[in-house]
């Protein structure tokens, strides 16, 4: 595939939408149409892949312009952040009608992830990093009520800090190294002195780990989580989040770092899960509760990437994102955007049955249960610490599935309570959006009995990362 | 074709029809339940037919590398999937006239089809990892079937998933400890290769798999979800609960200490009375947890949870015996399963009898049912006989087993606890009988009828069974003595009528023609100086005398509130396990993820700045 495409459609669609006449159901339409495409694109490329593929952009030689690389990693996260975009517009498509400006602004946000994803420079990733926040900024507030303004408001503060925190190192790389594209950095990344380099990669992380809502840079998280609507919580958990995972195990595969590095990052790993975990344990909002527990999952994900289960890691993201894309909709869909706290929750799977089955396909997924996806890939992460000999952090691990697992199934069982009588009569959703959500459902189901296409895209992508010579390779022409 | 393949395909095509049985529910539940008990039936030919064919594994798709799902026969998986089978099999005739009580009867169908596919899947595991999986898929299935009964059962069943969740994971862990240091997980294999791994190691193993064991037989320390699960789930579920489920434990058990060689791995661990001091220390908490039950049982109000503290008690027999691994006790021990889950699903399904006609089980607003269910009177009856181990029941043969190991090995305080649990049952079972079944008959219940016919018929087949395996113990020692020759431990011997043990002999067959002739020649001595006149249930506890009080405030003399105060005062200040799980483990874990929340989560933006130097600092410090 063109990585081109990717980030040029979606940035050209956001245009046209101005140019277009002032239609609602014409501009759903017409980013209905795009997001389909390029999720039909970037899937279909998926399967193409070869080896790794670099693309000049502007007709400027490589490490001197910028350039895109597709391989099968960055391929991979492009599949996963797609994919919750569309689930996103088709689920929600009854339920709102994108007005103009919040269609230009998904539209520029969904450039501004897939150009953080196929970036292979480090600049170009600052500048996709923070058209993507400033959209979602935009985003955040265009339909919110004053509830989210303020931890919107600390979003941009932190953000900024983080991003000039990420600017100055660059700067320092460049002054060092005298080149921001990534491949080549990996080649010089040697001249610079241990210590700066310390410094200087953590600098780089900053932004990262803030973005993929690492403990102590995730603080903003669970209040925007906690009160914002499905249609954003999910650009976070099934893009934004993702999207800086992959920046930022990008770097660790090119840039070597020292054993304390990793070993720190390991333990805030650990930490933002257990911290996640019991915190989401004693939330009464579903959606508070699922946004802990999405920072608990980023959690999860980085420290079985850091512990030598990449491959694992890289699965269970595909399943997170799923899951807890599904599990915002159907619960924005189920709560008919209300009230979310457990008790007013329950029995209302009389309500919407559809919905209650998608949230429960989804909550038994992350939280691990056999039949789905989740439990697989916590089994590859399992079997691959042990054998990484990480028998402490592995229990840790298996605690907090047992507080996961245990409010997941209260919030399911909250929701299927048959000992409430709920007023009011049945209230399907949107048919679209509901079909969309069994078909992610099912698929859930799906890949927990056969997760092997999933696998071994994971796979693949987990060879890509490793593979650090064909990535050079492909972007400096086999210098 | 392989004989091995039926039992997975039974597991798996029960699984994806499944939702196939709800729709079948949702149109008639009364069909589902039949459909349900004719696969269960199906199954138990399946089983019979692969009687005596151990070994040959079969195996499915792969899990993780090197591990499949897979299955395999060996007596006591047979022995175990056998009695669960024939469980489920009563349990689902019951529930086809029962489930017109459940207010959710689809939803409950469904759930039990998935318990019911689960159930091979567990006991015929080839390996830990289709074992751990069909566990989770069990308890999460009976989550949502305890869920359904009540606003309070909603409760019972988190405390329920907490700790067996909690168990599975410890299992989890174990498993992938194993998998780690010989990369398979195939009962057979580490069978045979557990004895080259050091004792630090497999004391590890055994530590862990007994913790998860001991939380799913719900046995002392880990028995405390029991008593809240039991009493609140939906009837006749509860005997599903604990008549079956609870088995999964002591399977887990019997997988630790007789499929596992523990007395091989332990061999040079410090022994204590011949025992190695895991074994004896696993025995004694099995001991502890005998005595618990029992006088936990004694001060229970509900039927339920009274019955449900009594298998707290037999649970621990079943560990106590499994953990002694000789001839004697693994005998009684795997002899028990089939006592206790006999007893309990007849106990809990008469319970469930009386308040589908009654709507209570509360002992106090009950009485004098007898001659209003007779069939549930004898079933209850016959039941708990097995329980406390009087002869011509097969309980009777399990415990005199048992009682053969304990005393034969020297073991004072395990003796002790068989006894206590004996005599203390006694106490305990009486209870309901005198409460629910004799005495006054409240007025509200004076119409109340025998339940229909398909629900007795269980019952009856129940009872039957109970009675003649006690005549002839040795249809269920064959296949016991068959597992215990196949994991290399002496088998008892026995013949068609007589168990030999090492301190005398038990010659069931005679015993039952003894008293048969007992009953004959009382019945006789009744019937010849019969001058007796049919009284009322009132006058009969009055003595003939009719009190003023009595008509005008009956309740006074209902004595089922308090029944055994004085014994209960001897132990009125204990501690209580339950409230301990509760407030140390669930709700400081609350208070400490509130705490969490208010210290992290506030969001301030200068406490952000506050949090990633504190961070900061603590990595340094700990770097």
């Amino acid at each position: 595939m063109n990585p081109t495409f990717m980030i040029a459609i979606p940035l050209l669609t956001a245009f046209l939408l101005f140019v277009l006449p002032k239609r609602r159901w014409l501009n759903t339409l017409f980013i209905t149409l795009v997001a389909l495409f390029t999720s039909v694109y970037s899937i279909a490329g998926l399967f193409n892949i070869e080896k790794s593929m670099s693309f000049g952009m502007g007709g400027w030689p490589t490490p001197f312009g910028i350039n895109l690389v597709v391989d099968n990693l960055s391929a991979f996260f492009v599949m996963v952040t797609q994919l919750s975009f569309l689930l996103t517009i088709f689920a929600l498509f009854g339920w709102y009608r994108a007005e103009r400006y919040s269609g230009a602004l998904m539209m520029t946000f969904l450039a501004a992830v897939n150009g953080m994803i196929l970036t292979g420079d480090l600049f170009n990733l600052f500048v996709f990093m923070e058209i993507a926040s400033v959209s979602l900024f935009a985003l955040l507030n265009l339909r919110e009520s004053s509830g989210s303004l303020k931890a919107t408001f600390n979003y941009m503060v932190l953000n900024a800090l983080a991003s000039s925190v990420y600017l100055i190192g660059i700067a320092l790389v460049y002054r060092a190294t005298g080149t921001l594209n990534m491949a080549d950095l990996s080649q010089k990344w040697g001249v610079i002195s241990e210590a700066s380099a310390t410094t200087v990669f953590l600098m780089l992380l900053t932004p990262l780990l803030l973005k993929a809502e690492i403990f102590p840079l995730n603080l903003w998280a669970p209040r925007i989580y906690g009160r914002s609507s499905a249609g954003i919580t999910t650009l976070l958990a099934g893009m934004v989040a993702p999207a800086g995972f992959y920046a930022m195990i990008r770097l660790f595969s090119l840039l070597s770092s020292s054993g304390t590095t990793q070993n720190s990052l390991l333990i805030l790993a650990v930490l933002t899960m257990v911290i996640g975990e019991v915190v989401a344990l004693t939330r009464k909002s579903l959606r508070e509760m699922l946004g802990f527990s999405s920072v608990a999952g980023m959690g999860v994900l980085l420290m079985a990437a850091l512990s030598n289960a990449m491959e694992g890691a890289l699965f269970h993201l595909f399943n997170l994102a799923l899951a807890k894309v599904v599990m915002f909709l159907s619960v924005e869909l189920l709560t008919a955007g209300g009230r979310d706290d457990l008790e007013s929750l329950k029995g209302t799977y009389k309500r919407n049955p559809a919905m209650a089955f998608v949230f429960a396909s989804g909550a038994f997924s992350v939280a691990g249960l056999p039949l789905f996806a989740g439990f697989r890939s916590k089994l590859i992460i399992l079997s691959d610490m042990m054998k990484a000999e990480h028998y402490i952090i592995t229990a840790v691990f298996i605690f907090a599935s047992i507080v996961e697992f245990f409010y997941y199934t209260r919030a399911v069982q909250h929701i299927f309570s048959s000992n409430e009588e709920i007023a009011g009569g049945r209230q399907c959703s949107h048919p679209l959006s509901t079909l969309v959500l069994l078909a992610a459902a099912i698929f859930i189901i799906f890949t927990g009995i056969y997760p092997e296409s999933v696998m071994a895209l994971a796979e693949k992508a987990q060879m890509a990362l490793t593979d650090v010579g064909a990535y050079v390779a492909s972007v400096l022409g086999g210098m | 074709m392989c004989p091995f393949g039926t039992i997975s395909s039974f597991s798996f095509s029960l699984l994806i029809i499944s939702p196939l049985i709800y729709l079948l529910a949702r149109f008639d539940r009364r069909w589902a339940s039949a459909f349900l008990a004719l696969a269960s039936g199906l199954g138990l030919y399946k089983l019979a037919t692969m009687y005596g064919e151990w070994g040959l594994p079969s195996q499915s798709f792969e899990i993780i590398p090197n591990v499949t799902i897979s299955f395999t026969n060996s007596p006591i998986q047979w022995y175990f999937a056998f009695i669960g089978l024939g469980i489920m099999l009563t349990i689902f005739l019951f529930e086809i006239s029962w489930l017109s009580k459940s207010r959710t009867p689809s939803a409950h169908i469904f759930f039990e089809a998935v318990i019911l596919a689960s159930l091979p899947g567990f006991f015929m595991a080839g390996d830990l990892m289709t074992l751990y999986i069909f566990f989770e898929l069990m308890s999460w299935a009976a989550f949502f079937i305890v869920s359904q009964a009540s606003e309070k059962s909603e409760k019972a069943a988190r405390t329920f998933i907490a700790m067996n969740t909690t168990g599975a994971m410890a299992l989890l862990y174990v498993l992938f400890l194993l998998y780690t240091r010989f990369s398979t997980l195939n009962i057979e294999e580490l069978r045979t290769l557990l004895p080259s791994a050091g004792a630090g190691f497999n004391l590890i193993i055994f530590a862990l798999f007994v913790f998860s064991g001991l939380i799913k037989a719900g046995s002392f320390p880990l028995h405390t979800w029991l008593r809240k699960t039991h009493g609140n789930a939906p009837d006749s579920f509860s005997a599903v609960l604990s008549g079956y489920l609870i088995k999964y434990g002591s399977f887990v058990v019997a997988v630790t200490t007789v499929i596992f060689p523990s007395l091989l791995l332990f061999s040079n661990a410090p022994h204590f009375m011949g025992l190695p001091l895991p074994n004896y220390i696993l025995a004694v908490l099995g001991g502890v947890s005998i005595i618990v039950g029992t006088l936990m049982a004694i001060k229970q109000q509900d039927a339920k949870m009274l019955i449900a503290y009594s298998s707290v008690s037999h649970a621990g027999y079943i560990v106590m015996a499994l953990a002694m691994v000789s001839s004697y006790s693994v005998a009684g021990g795997l002899l028990h399963v089939l006592v206790h889950a006999l007893a309990a699903a007849g106990m809990f399904l008469s319970m469930a009898a009386v308040k589908y006609r009654t709507g209570t089980t509360n002992m106090s607003e009950l009485g004098g049912l007898v001659d209003r269910m007779p069939v549930t009177f004898a079933t209850y009856l016959i039941s708990i006989i097995s329980t406390a181990g009087i002869p011509p029941m097969v309980g009777f043969v399990s415990k005199w087993l048992i009682y053969q190991s304990t005393i034969t090995g020297g073991f004072i305080f395990l003796s002790f606890a068989a006894f206590f649990g004996s005599i203390g049952s006694f106490l305990y079972v009486f209870r309901p009988l005198a409460t629910v079944f004799f005495g006054q008959r409240p007025k509200r219940l004076e119409n109340v009828r025998e339940v229909p016919f398909i629900m007795q018929l269980p019952m009856i087949i129940i009872s039957a069974l109970t009675v003649i395996f006690g005549v002839l113990p040795s249809i269920a020692l064959k296949p016991i003595a068959e597992a215990e020759r196949y994991y290399g431990i002496k088998p008892v011997s026995f013949s068609f009528s007589e168990i030999r043990g090492a301190l005398g002999s038990w010659n069931s067959v005679l015993v039952f023609f003894v008293f048969m002739l007992g009953f004959i020649m009382a019945a006789v001595i009744f019937y010849l100086a019969r001058k007796s006149v049919r009284v009322g249930l009132l006058e009969n506890y009055t003595a003939g005398e009719i009190p003023r009080e009595i008509i005008n405030s009956p309740e006074l003399y209902h004595y089922a509130h308090n029944f055994y105060r004085p014994v209960e005062r001897l132990y009125e200040h204990h501690p209580s396990l339950e409230d301990f799980y509760e407030t140390a483990l669930g709700e400081n874990l609350k208070k400490f993820g509130v705490f969490l929340k208010t210290l992290f989560y506030n969001h301030r933006l200068d406490w952000y700045l506050y949090v990633s130097i504190l961070t900061i600092l603590f990595l340094w410090w700990l770097l």
